[in-house]
């Protein structure tokens, strides 16, 4: 847009600090004190303008002097003479919206009080009640022009703080009364306003669901074991929740997109006594382990918006950077590290507000609800290969001595989805496998460019009574790094460490527990071959030592078998940095 | 670290032949004129977290006399 920019102060033309408005907007600036000219001129200058900006500050329109005078009169008086002032200090304005109706017109004022506290402890000061029929008398005009838009800069300022936002030496020395920190602070408020001028409000909200609408991991975790409603942080994460309410009483579609088992997911909202969020309040949802770039667009296909409507909230950087990547209309904000700062970040964000909001728009999440309803079966596929590519992957092997041996009891004992045979260990039984003559173990521990994910994986194979064929005792995987394909870089380490100690046959298990079906159909994707599917000698002869190794197997247990020599294992070029 | 003359580059891009000129200051460049030479040193406060008195801000007309009171105020650049 071309603006002009008017004020009762010098707004210091070509400082950097317009850069943020700058960056989408021309800047022409009126001479200093030239606003009441402008708006009461011919109009030409405004032909090829797009809108106008004035910056009042009430310290200018009404010094002190004229404060003494009013504080000096009867009430009465008092009224009719700030009445008075204000259709005086007004009527460029309004001469101005009535010769242009459709122009928008931005009044961006500070009224800040500098005054002392014990002032106003009984009584309202001069200055608070001026700066209250200022608000007044400009809402009612904003009532009546639909193209006034009003930005009061002191709300603003409060972010930052008022004494880092004036500068009284940039007054007394270049009639400015801001600092280059206020500037920026009225050229990125400025920025908000035109851009939602120009551009609707986005509609969905969609949620991750572990670590953001609650700690910890639910598949992990279990109901008891999540962080959430209690004090601290727990509190937080029900804070942001009752946020993402609000947002919804004001229109905002809520959506959830997680990489969880659903009815773990479900589970939460039904049962947690903690969730603020109910379950009628969700839209859609994509739950399931596809990349988090195939579910959003699927779910705004769902409501019959664009990509560009949806603001994408998750604590991981990494979804937050694959989805940037592949869906670049999406709004995916970099949140907080800490949860305790996400409710205010979240409120005081610009994607949701409207410059109106009417009774249509808060019904419209029954719309978009009964859409999702309808699309909920189309849904498409992405490829995330390109960039895992691009972030880095550092895989490092671990040994399992007595400084990471506490770290593999824990990753038996917590984790629940990428576990194969979800065999707890602990630390005196993984020592005494690892140091079983054929027996081995590692770690595995991996970071990238979003920082370092710490010890993550672990591996335990035991060996079996023949020399040649070893035993995948467990094999797991935390759900931190999970969509980087780490588990096929820990089976390649296995692989080559098996080679090494002269095996040739890899024998594995995926024995059925109530949360890692996930990782079900991993040891076919990667290379090893149902046990079934072998010719009938090799067959038996694995399978009766598989009952040995594994009596106590259910009877859903899966097994499956590699030829060690011949086992190709994909995505590993996503490590061919491979440091270990 | 950032120095003088990226600052000369930010608020004159591509105008200044050696912007490390200790002699630059307004009217070296057409676009330097007073105003922007106000802006350029709300700049370097903004950039070097100083602040110059009102006298410093109408004494300091060079990059050299700029360096110079930045290092008086313990900035290392």
């Amino acid at each position: 847009m071309k603006l002009i920019l008017c004020s009762t102060s010098f707004l210091l033309p070509g400082n950097p600090a317009w850069a943020e408005l700058a960056k989408h907007h021309e800047l022409n600036f009126a001479g200093y004190d030239e606003w009441s000219s402008l708006m009461l001129g011919d109009g030409r200058r405004f032909d090829e303008t797009n809108a106008l900006v004035w910056l009042p500050f009430l310290d200018d329109l009404f010094p002190l002097s004229k404060q003494s005078e009013l504080q000096s009169m009867p009430s009465m008086k008092f009224q009719e003479a700030l009445d008075s002032f204000f259709a005086t200090v007004l009527t460029p304005l309004d001469s101005f919206l009535e010769r242009h109706p459709s122009l928008p017109v931005v009044v961006a004022w500070s009224a800040a009080d500098c005054g002392s506290p014990i002032e106003s402890a009984r009584e309202p000061t001069t200055w608070q009640r001026v700066r209250a029929a200022w608000q007044e008398n400009l809402y009612q005009r904003s009532s009546q022009h639909a193209n006034l838009l009003l930005l009061d800069l002191d709300r603003q300022f409060s972010g930052p703080g008022w004494l880092k936002c004036f500068d009284d030496r940039n007054y007394f020395t270049s009639h400015c009364r801001l600092s280059m920190t206020g500037i920026k602070t009225v050229a990125l408020s400025l920025a908000s306003i035109l851009d939602r001028y120009e551009r609707a409000a986005h509609k969905v909200l969609v949620l991750d669901c572990d670590n953001t609408l609650w700690g910890g991991v639910i598949g992990e975790d279990g109901l008891s074991g999540i962080v959430l409603g209690q004090d601290g942080l727990g509190q937080a994460y029900q804070e942001f929740q009752t946020v993402c309410r609000y947002l919804a009483t004001q229109g905002v579609v809520l959506a959830l997109c997680s990489k969880n088992n659903e009815e773990d997911v479900w589970d939460v909202f039904d049962k947690h006594q903690g969730m603020v969020l109910k379950k009628k309040d969700i839209i859609g949802a994509r739950i399931n382990w596809r990349p988090k770039a195939h579910n959003l667009p699927e779910l705004a296909d769902e409501f019959g918006l664009g990509l560009d409507s949806l603001v994408f909230w998750d604590d991981n950087p990494l979804e937050r950077a694959q989805v940037k990547e592949a869906l670049p209309m999406a709004e995916v904000p970099e949140v907080p590290e800490q949860v305790v700062y996400w409710p205010r970040f979240l409120r005081s964000s610009n994607w949701f507000s409207r410059f109106m909001l009417t009774e249509e728009d808060r019904k419209k999440s029954l719309q978009y609800r009964m859409r999702a309803q309808f699309q909920e079966a189309a849904r498409g596929q992405a490829d995330e290969t390109t960039f895992l590519r691009d972030i880095g992957l550092t895989p490092r092997q671990v040994p399992i001595e007595a400084t990471s041996l506490s770290r593999a009891a824990q990753l038996s004992t917590k984790t629940n989805q990428f576990n194969l045979r979800v065999v707890r260990r602990d630390e005196a039984a993984i020592m005494e496998l690892c140091n079983r003559s054929g027996g081995m173990g590692f770690l595995g521990g991996l970071s990238d460019r979003f920082g370092d994910h710490g010890i993550v994986g672990m591996v335990l194979l035991s060996p079996t009574p023949d020399p040649m064929v070893g035993f995948l005792d467990t094999y797991l995987l935390s759900c931190r790094v999970l969509g980087r394909h780490f588990e096929a870089w820990l089976l390649s380490r296995l692989a080559l460490k098996m080679r090494e100690a002269g095996y040739r046959w890899l024998l594995a298990e995926h024995r059925p527990a109530p949360r890692n079906q996930m990782c079900a159909g991993f040891l076919v994707e990667h290379g090893l071959k149902k046990l079934h599917d072998w010719e009938p000698e090799i067959r038996q002869k694995m399978e009766m030592l598989a009952n040995e190794m594994s009596p106590e197997a259910p009877p859903q247990t899966k097994r499956f078998l590699a030829d060690l020599h011949e086992l190709d294992i994909p995505f590993l070029d996503l490590y061919n940095h491979d440091q270990a | 670290m950032t120095k003088l003359s990226d600052l000369v580059e930010e608020m004159f891009p591509g105008q200044a032949t050696n912007p490390s000129d200790p002699d630059l200051g307004p009217g070296a460049l057409p676009a330097w004129d007073s105003l922007a030479h106000y802006n350029f040193l709300l700049l370097v406060e903004d950039t070097f977290d100083v602040q110059f008195s009102p006298e410093e801000l109408g004494d300091l007309r060079t990059l050299g006399q700029i360096d110079a009171c930045l290092k008086a105020k313990g900035v290392s650049i």
